[in-house]
């Protein structure tokens, strides 16, 4: 039932993880499509959403990094590139991380232990505030010499199960749209 | 690490520069542009550069001229100029009547040193001047100096520059995709039971050869049995919370393993190797499997990690990573490999557009022929500020490529 668009492979199998925790339920279908670069989701999201509502998709999320550049006008890239061409009244629920996605695994990075035993980083106060925070991720990883090293693509994804998502409510407010979506689901389904 | 190479007169290399290599570089272009020739080239001389041996003919197919190869390498901040020329002469054994090759090198070595680069070593033929020594060292015609330089005057001035060198350049190691792909030479096939005496000859003979180890299971056994934190890193990057592609690695050391042969001592220890796959859908495999059970994929995939972690390579020369694993994979393997890549340097060689789009433009380097030389070039800068709006605004780094390839 639902769909979820992102410009990375890694970021939608992270959203598909912590989606069905905020619904808080497994068995949900979620299929994602992930796009080489934010151009390609921009240039063939319209037209892969119409493809999943004919297939019977009905909820869509598109996730845009804002990239260190002005959310609002991300947030209406979508809106006119992607979900006006479709047409479709469908609900679309768009995200768009300040920065990347990676800052909300930072507004609870001590999460990161669940997968990597030995890394135990101290808490970040304000995860948005950091530039390129997937780089900072990684960055910290190669100093503190772990084993194996992270890298966002196989890790994210991996990670999310244990993200403590009050923390992500509180210092991420990119992430509210998600919550907001998550917590009409019984509305969804029932319509 | 390697900032540039230079290569002349080796196969269709007939003059072809890298500069401005990085973690990362991936050479892009045709079948049978040269890419292979490029990446074994540097293989080639830096096996050749830290060889106690004869030179082999072995690689270069062109007599009476010479190959050159030029390294600009920078080791913690100390910079370094190696050339080595070869060169190849037919002439005829007339007592047998038989071809055979003259080989006769060239060496110098150079230290950037108060804004200049300053010789320490000039080898011409059979003799060789070290800075520091006030002799020439007399040395056959055909072997290298580095290795020799070190066992004749293992107190001169310029050792440490030497040492450094020889095992940076020691440490290049090709990865062709025969290889990756388990068609490798009889002494190093993996096997699932290995015998502990036969690890052991395994082991002198890779310590005396100073050659990488290619199989599997011996590699697996060292670092089970000598690296405990390699061993765990492995299977945590090949794990469920990793790539995803197996839950467990086991080693085993039966009590009882059937009928020995022949001649075989019962006290033996013998391992056994077994490979519990993994999948995102199902979770982990009761069964376990012979390495040469699993997958295609599953084994490059393993060849991979195994390589990344035990070889310790200063320089990983990939050929087509890509092959037999799938895109969802592919897509976690090179931010894998980049994020090794304070460690070591990665030349790669790819037709993949997964590959490519995980690279920054820079990264690049296209590899075309022409009548029959090889030629690399970098994005030009116009090149690359029309890259990055074009990635921002109209598609992937590889749409990019593909659309100012040469004919």
């Amino acid at each position: 039932m639902y769909a979820i668009l992102g410009e990375d492979k890694s970021d939608v199998a992270t959203l598909k993880v912590i989606l069905k925790r905020l619904i808080g339920d497994d068995s949900i279908k979620i299929k994602t499509k992930g796009y080489n670069g934010c151009a390609e989701l921009l240039r063939k999201g319209a037209k892969q959403i119409t493809a999943f509502s004919k297939l019977g998709l009905a909820i869509f999320v598109v996730c845009y990094d804002s990239d260190g550049k002005d959310p609002a006008k991300r947030y209406s890239d979508v809106v006119s590139k992607i979900i006006k061409p479709t047409g479709l009244k469908n609900t679309i629920c768009v995200v768009i991380p300040v920065q990347e996605l990676e800052a909300w695994i930072l507004a609870d990075i001590q999460s990161v232990t669940n997968v990597f035993s030995s890394w135990k980083p101290k808490e970040i106060n304000n995860p948005e505030s950091i530039d390129n925070p997937k780089e900072y991720l990684e960055k910290l990883s190669r100093d503190c010499n772990r084993r194996p090293r992270y890298n966002h693509a196989t890790h994210n994804e991996k990670i999310a199960p244990y993200l403590d998502l009050d923390k992500l409510k509180c210092k991420c407010p990119s992430f509210l749209p998600l919550v907001t979506l998550a917590e009409n689901h019984d509305a969804h389904v029932a319509k | 690490m390697l900032e540039s190479i230079t290569i002349k007169n080796f196969r269709s290399c007939g003059d072809v520069e890298l500069n401005g290599i990085a973690g990362m570089t991936t050479l892009i272009g045709r079948n049978s542009t040269g890419k292979t020739n490029i990446l074994k080239a540097i293989e080639w001389a830096a096996k050749t550069a830290t060889s106690s041996n004869h030179v082999d003919e072995g690689m270069n197919s062109q007599p009476n001229s010479t190959t050159e190869f030029i390294f600009l390498i920078n080791l913690e901040g100390d910079r370094y100029r190696y050339v080595l020329d070869v060169t190849f002469s037919k002439h005829i054994v007339h007592q047998y009547d038989v071809l055979d090759f003259k080989c006769t090198l060239n060496e110098c070595l150079e230290v950037y040193i108060e804004n200049e680069f300053t010789e320490i070593i000039k080898r011409q033929s059979d003799k060789v001047k070290v800075e520091g020594w006030d002799t020439n060292i007399d040395l056959e015609e055909d072997i290298p100096c580095l290795k020799s330089i070190i066992k004749l005057l293992p107190k001169v001035k310029v050792r440490r520059h030497i040492d450094r060198l020889v095992l940076f350049l020691g440490s290049i190691n090709y990865y062709p995709l025969d290889e990756l792909n388990g068609r490798i030479n009889q002494n190093e096939i993996s096997t699932d039971i290995v015998k502990h005496s036969d690890y052991i000859k395994w082991l002198s003979r890779v310590k005396t050869s100073g050659t990488p180890a290619r199989a599997i299971s011996m590699r697996l056994l060292h670092m089970f049995l000598n690296s405990e934190e390699d061993f765990n890193e492995v299977k945590d990057l090949l794990g469920p919370k990793g790539l995803g592609v197996l839950s467990n690695i086991f080693i085993n050391i039966p009590r009882i393993l059937g009928e020995l042969d022949e001649g075989d001592d019962t006290s033996e220890k013998f391992y056994l190797f077994r490979f519990s796959p993994y999948s995102e859908d199902s979770g982990s495999d009761e069964r376990s499997f012979g390495f040469n059970d699993l997958s295609f994929g599953t084994r490059r995939l393993i060849r991979i990690v195994v390589s990344l972690i035990y070889d310790k390579s200063s320089i990983f020369l990939i050929e087509q990573p890509e092959d037999g694993i799938h895109p969802e994979l592919l897509h976690k393997l090179i931010p894998l490999i980049r994020s090794y890549s304070d460690k070591a340097q990665f030349i790669i060689a790819s037709h993949s557009p997964e590959v490519l789009n995980r690279l920054e433009a820079s990264e690049i380097r296209l590899i075309t022929m022409n009548r029959g030389l090889t030629n690399a070039r970098k994005l030009t800068s116009k090149e690359l500020s029309v890259v990055s709006d074009y990635i921002s605004e109209e598609g992937t780094l590889s749409d990019f490529l593909d659309s100012i390839q040469e004919d």
